[in-house]
């Protein structure tokens, strides 16, 4: 166990916004919850997950959302209606302890992300309970059922859910995954576009058989501190997250023209498309995104493909480019990471692969190729 | 308390359907599920709500959603998942009661209609409890804020929906009652565009003073005077009227009828042009969901909170909406509304300007010009059924002889 100081907790952010693979949401909003917590003298405690007792209970709080608009006459309504007390995270992580007539031991971040890992130390800080050094994705991920949770044949439920209005609803007997992220998705667009769930009741016995992703914090923290420390060096941060997170720089470039995207059903779909620099100069690199970065292309030669990790980080700065925002001119570098040892299971091969998405390619794991 | 028999049952139904006003589900649908339970061999008894022990846990089990027919992309998406052995309603009521870790110990139904109740009945049945003769409407509404439970403050949660797929949520804390529903109907959307609720759960002493008392078997007369006028040869729709202690507002042929979906409620208008002693005459009536206004020659005749039923003149039978049609003989009878709508509250929330009336709420015996029906005037006012407010007398001074 290891309590975080505030700069501890800024590294774990900005390498899981790092290794988010453009999704992950806001590090700013993320930032602020915690900077809530510590403002309050409430800290972060870090568990190893050998820590964790068998008997011992986890969840994961983080936020669904839809970047799907919210009507005017909805949010009209909405506007009326009272402030939670709380942050919502917090009261749906009490709402479901109150369910099971249980307390939480610790809390496990859903997905890499500026702001779900946020929640989950922030949501964790405020109960008086560590987060597990660990993550049930090791990327962000766009859809509920891509988790280490599924892939070990955890269930999603009993889950709590709570509004910004402070309201709460617990969900049981989910027919599965995807029906969850049905339900949890429409109360989401109910409730103003966002809602913060609090799922997974998982056992310390389960978490160390392979249902999360042993030390996925202390990664992030890793490639995070590396980034600082070379900025601060006057080193190059790119390279330094690279080394640290022992990926592959796969393109330099400058975006061709703005991310195209579109709005289908709540995600954000679209393409980067970049043109090369340096020892990439007269290659060109597309990257196609559903919330977060799911194949590449060099020269339409596939490339990298989910479940490993596509980042694009400014090039000068190494800050990581949320989708849509890459931007024309922009100067990127592109860093691919290989999944965690989760995703290349049996079953993990079976759900986050580019035929998931529509393509007619198997992956391309980056493990098994020499560095380009 | 007593055992209800399958030709009781549909009595109630029946009489449901016509206080429905044009809404409360399909009578069709209801006598269907009543039937199945009963060929199943379940019963039901009612019980007053002075027959239940204080501590009985009530709860109010029903359907929510729209009526509006599913995309081919919904019936797709929707086939893989597998279909619940039993009613999304029982399960949400069940799964009510183990939140709360008691027993449901009575049902009561949300609003009178041929297939709402028929969801209460259903769920007494299986549940094995009984069935409480009193709703907290005393007609069927559109919205769930329509509720004398609302009006009294009783809490909508902790509420249980369940989708027909077995998925349950349990509504433990809400801002308000609009929220509550806004939330439900969310839900419906992505679950077939129907969710089994319960809510309002209760002990019985909290809810005294609270319901319209009665009304199950006043809807129960109602049908039972029907079906016996329809067996005798005699004016069902008379029957009806005198029963429910109601006017006869109009008769005449359906000219036009048209609906459409708005926001989940259907919406629409009926005109009919008047016949018998209404000929030279037409009469509009508006719903939503069930029907809020008519207007007489162009001038406001009756408005919601007070019912508006519309029978077919032959057969008394109930005509859901959107289902009129032009050529349809029908006879439109008032009934006045129970007293907990005719507080200045319940205006507020379901009087004349809910139904798009600018104008203050006329109840609907006081509206017939002079010497157009005296003796329903009469009627309506010395009938103290449920339609003439839950003070006005017990089960007793509901019977006219």
């Amino acid at each position: 166990m290891r309590e975080l100081d505030f700069q501890a907790v800024r590294d774990i952010l900005d390498g899981c916004t790092t290794l988010a693979t453009g999704g992950g949401g806001d590090p700013a909003r993320g930032l602020a919850l915690l900077e809530a917590e510590y403002s309050a003298g409430r800290k972060v405690r870090l568990m190893d997950l050998d820590e964790l007792p068998d008997d011992a209970l986890t969840c994961s709080p983080y936020f669904t959302g839809s970047i799907a608009p919210v009507s005017p006459e909805r949010e009209a309504r909405l506007a009326r209606l009272p402030r939670a007390a709380e942050p919502e995270a917090y009261l749906a992580l009490r709402a479901l302890e109150r369910h099971l007539g249980i307390s939480f031991t610790a809390t496990v971040s859903i997905e890499y992300g500026g702001m779900n890992t946020a929640v989950a130390m922030a949501t964790a800080a405020r109960a008086g309970i560590p987060v597990v050094d660990a993550d049930a994705a090791g990327r962000a991920v766009p859809d509920l059922e891509f988790s280490t949770y599924f892939i070990s044949g955890l269930r999603i439920d009993p889950m709590a859910l709570a509004t910004r209005f402070g309201e709460t609803v617990v969900l049981e007997n989910v027919v599965d995954d995807f029906r969850a992220e049905d339900l949890v998705r429409s109360l989401a667009v109910a409730s103003g576009g966002m809602i913060a769930t609090v799922d997974h009741p998982a056992h310390g016995r389960d978490c160390k058989a392979g249902a999360v992703i042993r030390g996925a914090l202390s990664y992030a923290e890793r490639v995070g501190r590396a980034k600082r420390e070379a900025l601060a060096a006057g080193r190059d941060p790119v390279e330094a997250a690279r080394e640290a997170g022992s990926g592959q720089l796969v393109f330099e470039g400058v975006a061709e023209r703005d991310a195209s995207w579109e709005d289908r059903g709540g995600f954000c779909y679209g393409e980067t498309h970049l043109l090369g620099t340096g020892p990439f100069e007269g290659s060109r690199y597309r990257i196609w995104f559903k919330n977060e970065n799911m194949v590449a292309w060099r020269n339409d030669e596939v490339d990298v493909t989910a479940p490993d990790l596509i980042c694009v980080l400014e090039r000068d700065t190494g800050r990581p480019v949320n989708n849509p925002w890459v931007k024309e001119g922009m100067r990127v570098a592109v860093l691919a990471f290989p999944a965690p040892k989760e995703w290349l299971t049996p079953r993990g091969r079976e759900i986050l692969t580019p035929r998931f998405f529509g393509f007619d390619f198997d992956p391309r794991p980056i493990g098994k190729r020499t560095p380009a | 308390m007593r055992v209800l028999s399958l030709e009781t049952v549909e009595d109630i139904l029946l009489g449901c359907a016509v206080l429905g006003t044009g809404g409360g589900g399909s009578l069709a649908r209801g006598l269907e599920t009543v039937r199945a339970d009963a060929a199943a061999g379940k019963t039901v008894r009612l019980a007053a709500l002075d027959e239940l022990e204080p501590d009985t846990l009530v709860v109010s089990p029903y359907f929510a959603g729209s009526v509006s027919p599913l995309s081919p992309e919904q019936v797709a998406a929707y086939r893989h998942l597998p279909v619940a052995g039993e009613s999304a309603c029982l399960i949400a009521a069940r799964a009510l009661a183990e939140y709360l870790g008691r027993p449901v110990g009575a049902v009561v139904a949300t609003e009178l209609g041929g297939g709402n109740t028929a969801s209460a009945l259903s769920a007494a049945a299986h549940l094995g409890v009984p069935l409480l003769d009193a709703d907290p409407a005393g007609r069927a509404v559109p919205e769930l804020i329509h509720s004398t439970l609302f009006l009294a403050g009783v809490s909508i949660t902790p509420m249980a929906a369940a989708s027909q797929f077995g998925d349950v949520t349990i509504i433990t804390r809400v801002v308000d009652d609009f929220r509550a529903e806004a939330l439900v109907r969310a839900m419906a959307v992505v679950s077939q565009n129907k969710m089994g609720v319960a809510d309002h759960p209760a002990p019985a002493r909290e809810l005294r003073g609270k319901l319209v008392e009665g009304s199950v078997s006043h809807a129960g007369r109602i049908g039972e005077a029907i079906r016996k006028a329809r067996a005798a040869g005699a004016d069902p729709v008379e029957a009806a009227r005198a029963a429910g202690g109601g006017l006869l507002l109009f008769r005449g042929t359906v000219t036009r009828a048209s609906w459409r979906d708005e926001a989940g409620f259907t919406v629409g208008e009926i005109d009919i042009r008047g016949t018998d002693a209404d000929a030279g005459s037409t009469y509009h009536i508006r719903f939503k969901n069930e029907h809020m206004a008519a207007w007489r020659d162009g001038r406001v005749d009756v408005t919601v909170p007070d019912l508006i039923a519309v029978l077919e003149t032959v057969t008394a039978e109930p005509v859901l909406n959107p289902e009129a049609a032009p050529g349809q003989a029908v006879s439109v009878l008032g009934f006045p509304a129970p007293g907990h709508w005719r507080t200045a509250r319940g205006l507020s929330v379901f009087g004349p300007r809910y139904a798009g009336v600018d104008a203050d709420y006329v109840p609907v015996e006081e509206h017939r010009r002079a010497g157009g029906g005296t003796a329903d005037r009469a009627a309506a006012r010395g009938n103290g059924g449920p339609a003439g407010g839950r003070a006005a007398g017990g089960p007793a001074a509901r019977r006219r002889g």
